[in-house]
């Protein structure tokens, strides 16, 4: 091998970062139905609902996401007498301090409904949906987000059984890419309207917020607009509903509010994306560098084999590696070519090595 | 709550040399590892969408109809990334600056087979995978002469033979020397049996049909590539007296027709013949353990709350003023030393229950928290090290 050394100036080493994405679909039958709810796992702490794509039992399972639900203390749906009122409190100030954060005095802020942190309205009941992150990746990808659910569930008309359930809609960040926010703690995030065409200035038509980089979405109470689902936590949703998502916060447990959401759920949609940082070496062989090797083969009865037995003819080389070398000449990374390239006078390359991490 | 710092004789980097094993069987066209036989879902009939014996890269289409499977996409743009099964002349033809292209997924693998006829090589000068393995081939030779690309043993140019490529997903680093095992069944007769029995890559007639041992025990019926995860077959000699179809050729049964039917495009072969690929790789895993002193005298004071006696706490003094509040600095510990004897309190000693160990960058950041299965009684006469791994 050769062993002609060249240094890399700056201007043959750059830095690209390229954005690889996948398409993630969640459809409502993976959710709630299939698999009569063996891919749902309940806690004992029951203070929150995993997810999978299969029944979890199966060792070929992926968890999904998470869901759960809170309210903040002293909130209009709080009170001391609802069904796990301390864990719906706790819920929600865990969500609230990862993604909101705390103000000045250190107490923990509330989720704001149009992000604007310094007044406005607040979102103090939520579901939260916390995507795994082997389908979110790095971040959900801006302005991809779509949510579909059913939010009118008439009690006459016996509960929210898929055949039952009406008022679809759909939600999503589709200001996301050019209008997302950077006041929180857990990174950049999106507001989550009914749809791209009516956007209240106040924030009323905002249903949420779904954080980008933390994979997690938050979903105000008033999504469910007619009435949510009585379940009970072997999955079966009960013939009729309780009313409204505040019957729902104060009467039922928190993975019973997780069902009512998993009843509700249409699907989801979104693209996740994967951050590939690179660093490119271009390595440049100019005309008269590079023709002779060193390698034993090279010769034969000191005459290069590859002229061809012909002394005049100009040297000639077959580049196979290049090899990248650390300042005090110490060998790091090899790159090889799939095939070898020959290396005469009268060419050059610019070979471009390409290291990913 | 202590802190106390490791010193360089209390963590060790280590690496774990696990040897996963494999077995591949193969009959009738199909290929199955590990036993493993397809599993149906409630859309569709094989949840992980791939093919019996093969493993799936992500595992994340499980059990998924063909209108909602997750897929990659990526922008072209100018990095020239793209994704498997775009062509070269395809990114810089069939697509535009900010195109979306797309993949799809399941990204599998599985054991496959490759038959070269006689003379393949005068027919295929190039473009043969056997003619890319001679400079490997080759550079085994010191181990065996029957790696020798071209020697007295053979020719791999224009010799018969089959190739059977293993993907380094199956086996990690390397196959482990002296397991492979191949067992060539005729009806559920072991015909013959090859094994590396000497840990160089020669794959050795161990064992079989008193008419296989005739022809061949004891003969090198190939050679493996442990790195690459390749098995070059040449052994030529009959194994069997009958005839049996091995795809694209019917014959007496032979090294060569070992593994027909695995991914290798072969139309028909006789159920009669199954086959067995046994191995076992090599994963190296990192690995970082700690050791946690908790020496005579230490940690016997815990900050939880329970190890104050709560009744001397109650009838403690507190000072309150505008500019203080003092609780009573002599409040007794809890005696937790329990007596054997009824109604008899034993005298007090500093006991804690050691049940987690925290791991704190130098910044004092909590990074991990090691639980111990239950809590570890330590009192000032007990000293204990506690060790600490994780997997890197």
């Amino acid at each position: 091998m050769a062993q002609s050394f060249k240094t890399l100036l700056p201007e043959d080493v750059a830095t690209t970062r390229t954005l690889l994405h996948e398409a993630i679909p969640i459809t409502g039958t993976i959710v709630s139905g299939t698999y009569d709810d063996e891919n749902i796992k309940y806690f004992s702490h029951g203070m929150y609902e995993a997810v999978y794509d299969y029944p979890y039992l199966s060792s070929s399972a992926n968890h999904i996401f998470d869901i759960t639900a809170g309210y903040a203390s002293g909130s209009d749906f709080q009170d001391s007498s609802n069904a796990q009122d301390t864990k719906k409190i706790n819920i929600y100030n865990q969500m609230a301090q990862v993604l909101v954060g705390y103000d000045v005095t250190g107490a923990i802020q509330q989720f704001d409904v149009d992000g604007n942190l310094g007044g406005g309205s607040k979102m103090t009941s939520c579901y939260f949906l916390n995507f795994a992150r082997l389908l979110v990746k790095d971040e959900i990808k801006k302005d991809s987000f779509r949510f579909a659910f059913y939010t009118n569930n008439d009690k006459t008309e016996g509960g929210l059984l898929p055949n039952t359930r009406a008022n679809k809609k759909t939600i999503g960040d589709y200001y996301g890419q050019t209008e997302y926010l950077t006041n929180s703690p857990a990174g950049e995030y999106g507001l989550l309207y009914t749809s791209s065409a009516t956007r209240e200035p106040d924030g009323a038509s905002v249903r949420g917020h779904v954080y980008y980089q933390a994979g997690i979405v938050v979903l105000t109470s008033s999504v469910v607009l007619g009435g949510i689902p009585t379940t009970t936590t072997a999955g079966v949703p009960i013939t009729s509903n309780t009313g409204s998502a505040q019957d729902g916060f104060e009467a039922l447990t928190i993975d019973e509010n997780a069902n009512a959401i998993r009843y509700a759920y249409d699907n989801v949609d979104f693209n996740n994306t994967t951050e590939l940082n690179s660093t490119i070496y271009f390595c440049r062989a100019n005309n008269t560098e590079y023709n002779y090797s060193s390698n034993t083969t090279y010769l034969s009865a000191s005459e290069i084999i590859v002229k061809g037995n012909n002394p005049t003819a100009n040297p000639v080389s077959y580049i196979t590696t290049v090899g990248l070398y650390s300042p005090d000449n110490e060998l790091l990374a090899v790159a090889k070519l799939s095939e070898p390239l020959k290396k005469t006078p009268s060419n050059e390359l610019t070979l471009r090595v390409r290291l990913d991490y | 709550m202590p802190y106390y710092k490791f010193n360089k004789n209390e963590i060790f980097y280590n690496t774990i040399k696990a040897h996963p094993k494999v077995k591949f069987d193969v009959n009738d066209n199909n290929v199955y590892f590990n036993n493993l036989n397809i599993h149906s879902g409630a859309f569709v009939d094989n949840i992980t969408h791939t093919e019996v014996g093969s493993l799936s890269l992500y595992e994340l289409n499980i059990d998924r109809p063909s209108d909602s499977l997750i897929y990659p996409f990526i922008t072209k743009d100018g990095s020239f990334e793209a994704l498997q099964g775009i062509s070269k002349a395809d990114y810089n033809t069939a697509f535009q600056l900010g195109d979306i292209i797309t993949g799809s997924y399941p990204l599998s693998a599985s054991l496959s087979r490759e038959r070269f006829v006689a003379g393949h090589g005068t027919v295929n000068p190039t473009g043969s995978h056997i003619l890319a393995l001679k400079n490997t081939l080759n550079y085994y030779q010191p181990l065996s002469n029957h790696y020798a690309f071209s020697s007295s043993l053979g020719n791999k140019e224009i010799q018969e033979l089959t190739l059977l490529y293993i993907p380094s997903i199956f086996y990690g680093s390397e196959i482990k020397k002296g397991t492979v095992d191949l067992k060539f069944y005729i009806s559920g007769t072991l015909a013959g049996r090859l094994q590396d029995s000497y840990y160089n890559g020669e794959l050795i007639q161990t064992a079989g049909s008193a008419y296989a041992q005739a022809n061949g025990s004891g003969s090198v019926a190939g050679v493996i590539l442990y790195t690459e995860g390749v098995i070059v077959l040449t052994g030529s000699w009959a194994l069997t007296e009958a005839s049996f179809s091995f795809g694209d050729i019917t014959r007496q049964g032979n090294w060569i027709n070992f593994a027909a039917g695995a991914n290798d495009s072969s139309t028909t072969v006789t159920p009669s013949a199954s086959f067995e690929i046994g191995l076992e790789g090599t994963n190296h895993v990192e690995t970082l353990t700690m050791f946690a002193q908790a020496n005579k005298n230490d940690l016997n004071y815990s900050t939880n709350r329970t190890h104050i006696d709560y009744a001397s706490h109650q009838s403690g003094t507190i000072l309150t003023g505008s500019k203080q509040y003092t609780e009573d600095g002599e409040v007794n510990i809890y005696n937790t030393v329990s007596s054997s004897f009824y109604d008899y309190e034993e005298k007090f000693k500093h006991q804690t229950f050691i049940s987690k160990i925290g791991i704190y960058d130098e910044k004092k950041n909590l990074i991990a928290i090691a639980n111990v299965a239950t809590p570890i009684k330590k009192t000032g006469e007990r000293d204990f090290t506690f060790k600490l791994k994780l997997d890197l």
